[in-house]
């Protein structure tokens, strides 16, 4: 499949999320809200630009940029299974939430849930030295997560039922929250992201090869983990912060990359994974958009691991060989 | 541009061995031959610049100012890897993996058996296959020394003819060879049955404890499973 097709799909994509939803906004006057121009009515002009455009653009950054770092975890780790949970810095970003909203602080969620992700993010950059390998680095990001699910555990016994709902609904994660300036927050880590990524291409591609080959073929391995810890954490950080926990993106998106199209080096599935990413993203929360509208209200999450798993399924059955 | 040792102590945090001094000429294929555990893997990522001596110091020679290990860019571009076991999980194709190191149309006219393979991907090939594909990238990177650790281990007669083939040609065109084996009775026949168009070993050295020390290129087996003790 043509990549071209899949940025096509991506857009329209985008143009329908903006587009539709649960108040009719004419074809004519959407095009007014977003250009300025025209007769618009109020309401539809603040819906446009205050809700739709915040989530869809969101949503499709989110995607893109949690598409990168499974592809950057599965390269790093050289393992088919890796995703940017394996860092811990999602589990920081809950055990943020957990203190702030369990224990009734002043904090906003996704501030607090920032503050977890870089906390986690520090201790890494403090252990960095000690990171030799991958390997070290994925133990750290486990026990992360079972500390982090100890505390969080033992802060819900005690949590009134209100606090305990909204420390669940923030695990379900949302692209809904996003404000204006988050989703331009989002898009400005997504260039950095992506330049960062096509600038190391080469060094991916000499990584996947093995650790000790890659030395020999000129890759300064401790500034190479050094970049991969500080840019994965920083952009986990930011998209945790605004969107939730958000699961199975970043693991799925690049298998349904190379279900679709053979697989190249890093740069063409950097460009691959970029438009996948934005583009399963979008759809689904287009499933979340439509079980709000019909009163069901599934979680972001529930959807991406119920679109997600089979997929991955599908494609671990169809490769089996390559990952023997 | 020989490969120079001085003093050098390998290891993670004990040496391994006695510290160890010796020049490699260049120009020559050398066996490092050594059993399980005695250091040849430990001493070939040294001298590949992957893990830092305990003492003393790696260089080639060059002219009046030596090139040091620890400087791997630099250092990249006279001394490459050939691992025992050609890389698994690899997306890149042939055509691909060679681009890393070179210009893959320079190694398919060096090779022309890579040809086919070209757009496959690497992962897809036979360990023989991919063996080759790994030498060829090697070649491609550096001009003088290639390093192999353990490069008949995967392969069959048939491959192993191959890897001495593209060995040839690599010493033909002025470059340098260290293998690092212990695979005894595939050295000794290709020191005694090796046809004529095949390079001659030009050192050989067992690695153990108290050092490296010479065995004679024509040494009998005996002569040889004894040195290894």
């Amino acid at each position: 499949m043509k990549t071209r097709l899949v940025f096509v799909l991506m857009l329209l994509a985008l143009g329908l999320h903006v587009a539709l939803g649960e108040v009719d906004i004419a074809w004519g006057e959407l095009l007014g809200a977003l250009l300025t121009g025209g007769e618009v009515n109020e309401l539809h002009a603040t819906i446009v630009k205050e809700v739709r455009v915040p989530r869809a653009t969101t949503a499709m950054v989110s995607g893109t940029l949690l598409g990168w770092l499974g592809l950057l975890m599965q390269t790093w780790f050289r393992n088919p299974l890796a995703g940017p949970g394996v860092l811990g810095i999602t589990s920081g970003g809950s055990l943020g939430v957990a203190l702030a909203v369990l224990l009734g602080l002043a904090l906003p969620a996704w501030m607090a849930a920032a503050v977890g992700c870089f906390a986690v993010l520090l201790l890494i950059g403090v252990g960095a030295r000690r990171f030799v390998s991958p390997v070290t680095t994925l133990v750290f990001g486990l026990m992360i997560s079972y500390a982090v699910s100890a505390v969080v555990s033992v802060l819900q016994s005690s949590a009134t039922a209100e606090a305990l709902q909204t420390f669940v609904f923030w695990g379900m994660g949302t692209f809904g929250k996003a404000s204006l300036l988050q989703a331009m927050s989002c898009m400005a880590l997504q260039v950095l992201l992506g330049t960062w990524m096509m600038r190391r291409a080469k060094w991916l591609d000499m990584w996947t090869l093995g650790e000790d080959l890659a030395q020999t073929m000129g890759v300064p391995k401790a500034r190479l983990n050094m970049e991969i810890l500080l840019i994965t954490g920083l952009v986990l950080g930011v998209v945790t912060s605004v969107c939730g926990p958000l699961a199975f993106l970043g693991l799925a998106t690049p298998h349904v990359y190379r279900f679709f199209h053979a697989q190249r080096g890093h740069l063409d599935a950097i460009q691959g994974i970029g438009m996948w990413g934005g583009l399963l993203a979008l759809l689904a929360d287009g499933v979340v958009r439509w079980t709000d509208s019909v009163a069901m209200h599934w979680p972001l999450n529930a959807v991406l691991a119920i679109l997600g798993a089979p997929v991955v399924l599908a494609v671990l059955w169809k490769r089996t060989h390559d990952w023997s | 541009m020989n490969l120079v040792m001085n003093n050098v102590q390998v290891g993670h945090t004990l040496p391994l061995t006695e510290p160890l001094s010796l020049s490699w000429k260049a120009g020559g294929l050398h066996v490092l031959l050594g059993t399980n555990g005695a250091g040849k893997t430990t001493l070939l990522r040294t001298i590949l610049g992957v893990q830092a001596p305990l003492a003393g110091h790696i260089t080639l020679d060059h002219g009046a100012d030596p090139l040091r290990a620890n400087d791997p860019r630099v250092w990249g571009q006279h001394v490459a890897f050939v691992p025992s076991m050609p890389p698994k999980h690899v997306g890149l194709t042939v055509a691909e993996v060679l681009s890393l190191s070179g210009s893959w149309e320079e190694a398919v006219s060096r090779h022309p058996q890579l040809e086919p393979w070209l757009n496959q991907r690497l992962s897809t090939l036979s360990d023989g296959q991919a063996q080759q594909v790994m030498v060829a990238r090697a070649m491609l990177q550096s001009k003088h020394w290639l390093m192999l650790d353990e490069p008949t281990a995967f392969l069959d007669v048939r491959g192993q003819r191959h890897l001495w083939d593209m060995l040839t040609t690599h010493l033909e065109r002025g470059g340098s060879v260290m293998l690092a084996t212990h695979d005894l009775r595939g050295v000794h026949r290709w020191m005694q049955g090796a046809p004529a168009d095949v390079a001659a070993v030009s050192s050989i050295h067992v690695l153990s404890a108290s050092g490296l020390s010479p065995l004679a290129t024509d040494a009998s087996l005996d002569a040889m499973e004894e040195a290894l003790g």
